[in-house]
């Protein structure tokens, strides 16, 4: 009998459930391809070293599902809340008619897990066959080859998604049950007639907390482009404090501020509904001002995750050739105060003592040091030129501290040779510049201009006038070189030693040589502890193949955690604003047949809906798409020491996922609420 | 006097095949311009599907429905809409004002949905709110105004588009005594100053006393026309009962 009462329900409000329904298929979908990632190894053709990556990325998504699911939990409650305010008459006939509050708090259970049944199932079907073609896009991210086509399925993610969802669903049950209990009837009756106590506030309140909350947004902005998002000190926290209470002034006076200013203009004021649809637009956001502001940090958060996620992956991929001109290198480093000059390192022959003879392995090698000379600082080069270095003051500061790397002209020459690359020469008292580190670029392009003067170890030096771009150092993801000065032999014995690098170039099939090469180093020189590697001939070695494989599967890892956090965001946001608008539907029909008495025609009331509905998505997406401009661009600045970025990708991606899956939320609402307040007579 | 309203041979039937009610059943009268006509009957008599069907906002079955010599029932859409707000006016019994709206907008809005040059806005509503008596209420909300001031902000909104005819819809209804007395000298005043013609669906005795003249309904058909004439309000109120008692205790029916 309830079950029956309950699916009745469900059927005939089937509109009102629409997104809500979508949104939780979505949901569980999500939840559930993100969470089979770990079992689609079983398609690919991966060797140890990736699979372990995806063991990581099945990590880290497993402990991020526990976030999700709580941000998901809201979402459902929340929307739940929605729908039990709109059927609150219903609710009170029931109550009106004998039944006990207990018994219709059981008729809302049964709904509420009819409605979830059917959206886990619904969610699970549409994610195990979505999972199948994740796993051809994981191939790709990976560079690797898919095996013949396996059909995953993936029982832990299943029950785990089951186990989630259900937990979900119980608080929501629970919810209600308390929500019910507390009620009055004659409140639930006489719910719909009940005028909203609309909150008034003076229009000209608004104006000034308007302009104390640009301030306060502004401020924000500059605290976070001096921070940098560097390092988490007080003006990163001053920067998130005030970005929060400007974006909660923002929504509390915006609508206000605008109706003042717009008022002052009565030939737009007094046209058509123009009045009507501000006058609407400003109570629904006077009354909705606090989901508004978390929607828009929520907003934010998603497109800062997918665009720099976006951004960051590309970075990754890209200039992996240039950076890495050798197979494998092993480098020693030097403590910072080191007074020796003289190379007295040969890592051939310390691995040869120990048993390793390169000779089978290697076909062409070098072994270059660089050094670093502390009385010459970037301060001379950046003198008069911290224009044309984009970072932000605290880190210039530093980085005015500390010296660029110095190699001698010998090693320099041998290294390029190894590479086949030409050599270059230099006059006794020349130096040399060689950067290919996108952001410096223009530093040392000017510092050669200008053949910027340099003193070191007793003789003066004045630049080449031309930049050299090479990749000498040693094998790398990102193309790093932040600026090297190459330097006279002469003039470089003097200067201490600060790495010895030994960069070889394999036999054979490179990929078999290096996984052989590596094993047996690790098994001579284990390099668990500290102290084990401060044993090692070397500090850091670098084998090109792993570095690539490691590259690619870290850009995945960054890419699907951002699609992950970016998209349930996103779809949350999106169906919490649909839940506003499409609840609030009851009230409106009344309005808008009002109008339609008072001689308003469908075009005007259509227009005016449709006006509502765009305004009320578009203003927290707006404001959150400013904050995330700022946002996005001085995290890239981050990402650039990585390597230079190009967020353009991530922005143009993330651009297009809004627009798809807010553009579909919105589309939605219209048509949603066109059926709800359309004449039915006519 | 020219005639403002004819309704000829209108019926407006319900329901389907085998099952069909007759709201209205044949009902034709005139409304001459400045008139202030009251429509009385018991629940379920037809007076409510009559109005709606006047104002457009229903259709008739059959028959004809001429408003200032235009034939209402063959609207549409668009010039359906043109003509409500044009040539008609509303006063629901509910008040039916946007809560979101000042009463100053509220009875801007009528005009603006016309639209209206802004210019001309201003003046037309603060003289219409200071022949009703509101000019104090206008920046109010309608939360903030008592059941009668919002009934008299109601009864500005339909008249500052100078309609041709006024529909009111038990507008007494949600009121009580006092307010419902001063709602009543208002829409006396808006008919006798302002030369508005007034058709008005009551059940309510007293309020139909205010009324030039009065149609009853039963069962969808006239029963009964009343012209107040001469008569003072209280011999009219008098005249009108009498009816009322023939009309609910039909002696032969109930017994």
């Amino acid at each position: 009998m309830y079950s029956k009462l309950a699916f009745g329900n469900v059927k005939k409000s089937m509109k009102d459930f629409t997104v809500y329904f979508l949104t939780l298929t979505f949901g569980v979908c999500l939840f559930y391809v993100f969470n089979s990632i770990g079992s689609q190894e079983a398609m690919l053709k991966i060797n140890e070293s990736q699979k372990s990556i995806i063991e990581m990325l099945q990590m880290a998504i497993s402990s991020l599902s526990v976030f999700i699911a709580v941000i998901l939990g809201f979402l459902v409650i929340y929307a739940n809340r929605f729908l039990i305010k709109r059927r609150k008459k219903e609710l009170g006939l029931y109550l009106c008619l004998g039944m006990d509050k207990r018994q219709v708090s059981k008729v809302l259970i049964i709904e509420t897990l009819f409605i979830g049944v059917f959206a886990l199932a619904a969610g699970l079907l549409a994610g195990v066959f979505l999972s199948q073609g994740l796993a051809a896009v994981t191939a790709k991210m990976f560079m690797v080859e898919m095996k013949e086509f396996t059909f995953v399925f993936s029982g832990e993610a299943f029950i785990k998604t089951i186990i989630y969802f259900a937990v979900i669903f119980l608080i929501v049950m629970i919810f209600n049950t308390f929500s019910i209990s507390k009620v009055k009837v004659i409140e639930l009756l006489t719910a719909n007639k009940k005028n909203e106590a609309l909150k008034v506030k003076k229009l000209g309140v608004s104006v000034v907390l308007f302009l104390i909350s640009v301030v306060c947004i502004g401020f924000a902005y500059h605290c976070i482009r001096e921070n940098g998002m560097m390092q988490t000190d007080d003006q990163f926290w001053m920067s998130i404090i005030f970005g929060t209470i400007g974006t909660f002034l923002f929504f509390l006076s915006l609508s206000g501020f605008f109706l003042r200013i717009l008022k002052t203009n009565k030939k737009f004021y007094y046209r058509k509904l123009n009045m009507f649809i501000l006058r609407q637009i400003n109570s629904k956001i006077t009354t909705t001002f606090v989901s508004m502001t978390l929607l828009c940090l929520m907003l934010l958060v998603a497109i800062g995750v997918f665009s720099t996620g976006a951004g960051l992956a590309t970075t990754m991929g890209r200039d992996m050739k240039k950076a890495t001109p050798y197979d494998v290198s092993y480098v020693k480093y030097f403590p910072e105060d080191e007074k020796n000059s003289e190379v007295k390192t040969d890592m051939r022959k310390e691995f040869k003592s120990k048993g390793i003879d390169m000779n089978k392995f290697v076909d062409k090698s070098c072994m270059i040091s660089t050094r670093l000379y502390e009385k010459l600082k970037f301060k001379i080069f950046l003198n008069g030129r911290d224009k044309l270095v984009d970072y932000p003051k605290g880190v210039k500061a530093s980085m005015e501290k500390s010296s660029p790397e110095i190699i001698g002209l010998s090693d320099y020459n041998e290294a390029m040779r190894k590479q086949g690359k030409q050599t270059i020469s230099l006059k006794s008292d020349e130096y040399a510049v060689n950067c290919n580190f996108e952001n410096m670029r223009k530093l040392w392009e000017d510092v050669c201009k200008d053949r910027v003067e340099i003193k070191m170890g007793g003789k003066a030096l004045t630049a080449k006038s031309s930049m050299i771009d090479s990749t000498y150092y040693s094998a790398s993801a990102l193309p790093m070189d932040m600026g090297t000065l190459i330097v006279p032999d002469d003039v470089a014995k003097k200067i201490p030693v600060h790495t010895v690098v030994y960069n070889c170039q394999l036999k054979g099939d490179a990929e078999e040589n290096t996984h052989k090469l590596s094993k047996l180093m690790e098994s001579v020189y284990p390099n668990k502890t500290m102290e084990e590697r401060n044993k090692a001939p070397y500090h850091t070695a670098i084998y090109k193949v792993e570095m690539i494989e490691q590259s690619a599967g870290l850009s995945t890892v960054i890419t699907y955690i951002a699609i992950y956090i970016g998209a349930v965001f996103l779809i949350t946001c999106a169906a919490v604003l649909a839940l506003q608008q499409l609840s609030e539907n009851s009230d409106n029909v009344e309005r808008y047949n009002l109008l339609r008495k008072i001689g308003a025609d469908e075009r005007m009331i259509n227009h005016a809906m449709l006006a509502q509905i765009v305004i009320y998505f578009m203003v927290p997406l707006s404001l959150a798409l400013v904050h995330s401009y700022i946002g996005v661009k001085v995290a890239s600045n981050v990402i650039s020491t990585l390597g230079n970025v190009n967020a353009f990708n991530g922005i143009l991606a993330s651009g297009g996922a809004i627009l798809v899956i807010y553009g579909g939320y919105m589309l939605a609402t219209y048509l949603g609420s066109k059926a709800v307040i359309k004449d039915k007579n006519r | 006097m020219k005639t403002v309203l004819q309704v000829q041979n209108m019926e407006k039937y319900y329901g389907n095949k085998g099952n069909v009610t007759k709201a209205v059943d044949g009902i034709s009268f005139d409304v001459e311009k400045g008139e202030y006509i009251g429509i009385m009957g018991a629940s379920g008599s037809g007076k409510t599907t009559l109005l709606n069907c006047i104002s457009t906002i229903d259709r008739v079955t059959s028959g004809y429905i001429y408003i200032d010599g235009m034939d209402v029932t063959k609207l549409k859409g668009k010039h359906l809409s043109k003509f409500r707000r044009e040539q008609l006016g509303f006063i629901f019994q509910d008040f039916n004002l946007l809560d979101t709206l000042t009463a100053y907008e509220n009875i801007a809005l009528a005009l603006t949905i016309m639209k209206t040059p802004a210019k001309e806005i201003d003046d037309r509503v603060k003289s219409i709110a200071e022949k009703l008596m509101i000019t104090k209420e206008l920046s109010k909300y309608p939360y903030q105004l008592s059941g009668g001031q919002k009934q008299r902000v109601a009864s500005a909104r339909a008249m500052v588009t100078d309609p041709t005819l006024i529909l009111a819809d038990e507008p007494t209804g949600a009121l009580d005594s006092k307010s419902a007395r001063m709602l009543l000298d208002s829409m006396e005043t808006m008919n006798a100053e302002l030369h508005a013609t007034i058709l008005m669906v009551t059940h309510d005795a007293f309020t139909a006393s205010y009324c030039k003249r009065i149609l009853f309904i039963k069962d969808g058909k006239i029963f009964n026309e009343l012209v107040r004439g001469r008569d003072s309000r209280k011999e009219f109120f008098d005249r009108i009962i009498e009816v009322v008692t023939l009309l609910g205790g039909d002696s032969t029916n109930v017994f």
